[in-house]
């Protein structure tokens, strides 16, 4: 009865028809596995007068799987709408039993197939609505967090935070650097061809020193901390709600806030600020290669300006936007992972977005901070 | 189908030995599990019952020691013949490893899109069908995370159907399970077992589902790192030499030395 899929490489299933007889006779020959097509159905004619019960000949059968139940099962089918009731013969005897089976399924298709426009339109703007009533809801849980944390009362590890800490600053540092000391070298380029238009070659300093204090240094920060750490966090504790790990927490009777969200606000909301600085001077190192190297500037020339150019207004926006920006990747990412469902997919999901969010977020905060710094002058 | 002792072994060790990265945590494994045959692996936690069918199928290369699949090598040496091997073997992991982003319809027919030319519907009808074979004909549409722990496994056995194999794996089919759930699964077990006469190695250490369902275990012992016996349950329950397997098949607590 089992086959040998490796020798039934040119064998054909076919099915005839024989209605002259008193019982119209259905012959099964070949191998009916899945690996060979299935055979043609034979057109059936009416049933003539006095004929009411055909038969199935499965003797000539040579290799059968699951694929001779379908087959069976759809020529049965066939035979009853032309009003026939079917008999098998020479088919081996399990094959009444998996027949059986073949009954239980339900035809419906999927609900959504279903949904028009509207239905998909409402069902998006009710999940937009309910995502924003849950991070009110978590930023609400946040501040009695940090409310418990100014207390001393909130629990968390140290452990966790330092090594938070280390994740985030100590790993990160190299490729903070080096994209700020790009983004120094193509400012320093883009400023240098139309400054010597005007033979001012020198406020390349200026004009690299302040944009990336103020602007770039915290923003090319925020993205590469969003993409690797907050899409990080969400992952992690994503797993860790998959794996029940936040209901075990809550019955131990310590808040996940405290526990998990806590710590990584801290450590973001430290390290982003120093990571900021730290890119900002890399981004001048960019700028003071590209002018020694192709502009005629001297060193000292180009140190001498950038001290002169760098008021402690832009230190302090750059480093205020920092802190924000770490607020917004930190959260981003822990509710993401909060918010997550149990499937590897949707842990995925969760990582994806908190990248996309903490992102749009951070320029978002950005914009609204050279409005305000505008408005008042600084 | 029971045991055939005429036909050749489907599947046989010589000299096994199992681990991870070349060190052995069992070794010396001589089982043949004859074609129709229902086998247990059992054995204490941690006497590397899963290693055991991790290996069989692949998965973790054996220490040293060889797997035939009838007449036939079972190694990594030869892809090939490996992953040929392997189109013939169905697997159900203990949680189902279903595939989250996909119905059951489509989780039990990615195997067939890929291994077979059958056209869509006839892909379609056998998916139905080896889903209505485990009960859940009316649960096709469904996505994993929509149903229960026990739908989930009879899912992943539907899925390891896909293909039609001769040899299924389980891996501790009834963890988790409730009693009347589990004792639906071995009867399914029992049913594929003698209606298409697949062989079935099953990785478990729930007593009845192994007096209920095995015509012959291995007992792998993880304080020798050996097998320890090979035969029917109900005999090795009452007659073995071994007091360690009595007491394990008895539900007994062990008192005197494990070796014995």
């Amino acid at each position: 009865m089992r086959r040998n899929h490796k020798n039934s490489k040119n064998c054909r299933s076919a099915i005839r028809g024989t209605w002259e007889a008193e019982k119209p006779k259905l012959s099964f020959s070949g191998c009916f596995t899945i690996h060979d097509p299935f055979a043609e159905i034979p057109e059936i004619p009416e049933a003539k007068k006095g004929q009411s019960e055909a038969l199935f000949d499965g003797s000539e059968i040579d290799e059968w799987d699951s694929s001779l139940i379908i087959q069976l099962d759809r020529c049965r089918d066939a035979f009853s709408a032309k009003g026939f009731s079917t008999k098998l013969i020479g088919f081996p005897g399990s094959i009444e039993t998996l027949l059986g089976r073949t009954d239980s399924t339900d035809e419906s298709t999927p609900s959504s197939d279903g949904e028009n426009f509207i239905h998909r339109l409402g069902g998006h703007g009710l999940e937009a609505w309910h995502g924003f009533c849950g991070f009110i809801l978590f930023l609400g849980e946040m501040t009695q967090s940090v409310g418990r944390l100014i207390k001393g009362k909130a629990i968390f590890q140290r452990a966790d935070l330092l090594h938070l800490l280390w994740d985030s600053t100590g790993k990160s540092i190299g490729i903070v650097f080096l994209i700020s000391f790009l983004t120094g070298l193509i400012l320093a380029f883009v400023g240098a061809i139309q400054l010597s238009q005007f033979g001012a070659n020198i406020f390349v300093a200026d004009l690299v020193s302040i944009a990336m204090f103020r602007e770039m240094g915290a923003m090319m920060t925020g993205i590469i901390l969003a993409g690797r750490t907050g899409s990080a966090f969400a992952a992690q504790i994503g797993s860790m709600k998959a794996n029940d790990e936040l209901n075990a927490l809550q019955t131990m009777g310590i808040s996940p806030f405290d526990f998990i969200v806590l710590p990584r606000l801290i450590a973001l909301t430290l390290t982003l600020p120093v990571l900021a600085f730290l890119a900002s001077l890399s981004g001048i190192l960019g700028g003071l290669t590209v002018s020694v190297g192709f502009m005629d500037i001297t060193m000292s020339q180009y140190l001498d300006k950038t001290s002169t150019s760098i008021a402690l207004s832009s230190f302090l926006s750059g480093t205020m936007k920092s802190f924000v920006f770490g607020c917004i990747i930190a959260l981003t990412g822990c509710f993401r992972g909060m918010g997550a469902g149990s499937s590897a997919e949707s842990v995925g999901r969760a990582a994806t977005s908190a990248v996309v969010t903490s992102i749009i977020w951070i320029i978002i905060a950005d914009a609204l901070f050279a409005v305000l710094f505008n408005l008042y002058g600084l | 189908m029971k045991s055939n002792s005429t036909l050749p072994p489907h599947i046989r060790t010589t000299e096994l030995a199992i681990g991870y990265s070349g060190k052995a945590i069992m070794d010396g494994i001589d089982i043949g599990i004859d074609t129709g045959e229902i086998f247990f692996i059992i054995g204490g936690s941690g006497s590397g019952k899963s290693t055991l069918l991790k290996t069989l199928i692949g998965l973790i290369p054996p220490v040293s020691g060889d797997i035939y699949y009838g007449e036939t090598e079972f190694s990594e040496d030869d892809p090939v013949e490996q992953s040929r091997i392997l189109r013939d073997t169905g697997v159900l992991y203990q949680g189902g490893a279903l595939f989250s982003s996909m119905t059951l319809r489509e989780n039990v027919a990615l195997p067939l899109r890929i291994h077979t030319k059958l056209s869509e519907s006839e892909i379609l009808a056998l998916a139905d069908y080896k889903l209505g074979l485990v009960e859940l004909g009316k649960a096709t549409q469904k996505y994993p995370h929509e149903i229960s722990g026990g739908m989930m496994k009879r899912a992943g056995l539907a899925r390891a159907l896909a293909l039609d194999p001769s040899i299924l794996f389980f891996d501790e089919p009834s963890a988790g399970l409730d009693p009347l759930t589990s004792r639906q699964l071995d009867e399914t077990i029992l049913e594929l077992n003698q209606s298409l006469g697949t062989t079935i190695i099953i990785v478990s250490h729930e007593l009845e589902s192994i007096f209920t369902l095995a015509d012959r275990a291995v007992f792998l012992d993880a304080a020798t790192r050996r097998q320890m016996e090979v035969g029917k349950p109900q005999t090795m329950k009452n007659e073995s030499s071994h007091e360690k397997i009595r007491d394990f098949l008895n539900r007994r607590k062990t008192t005197s030395n494990p070796s014995t």
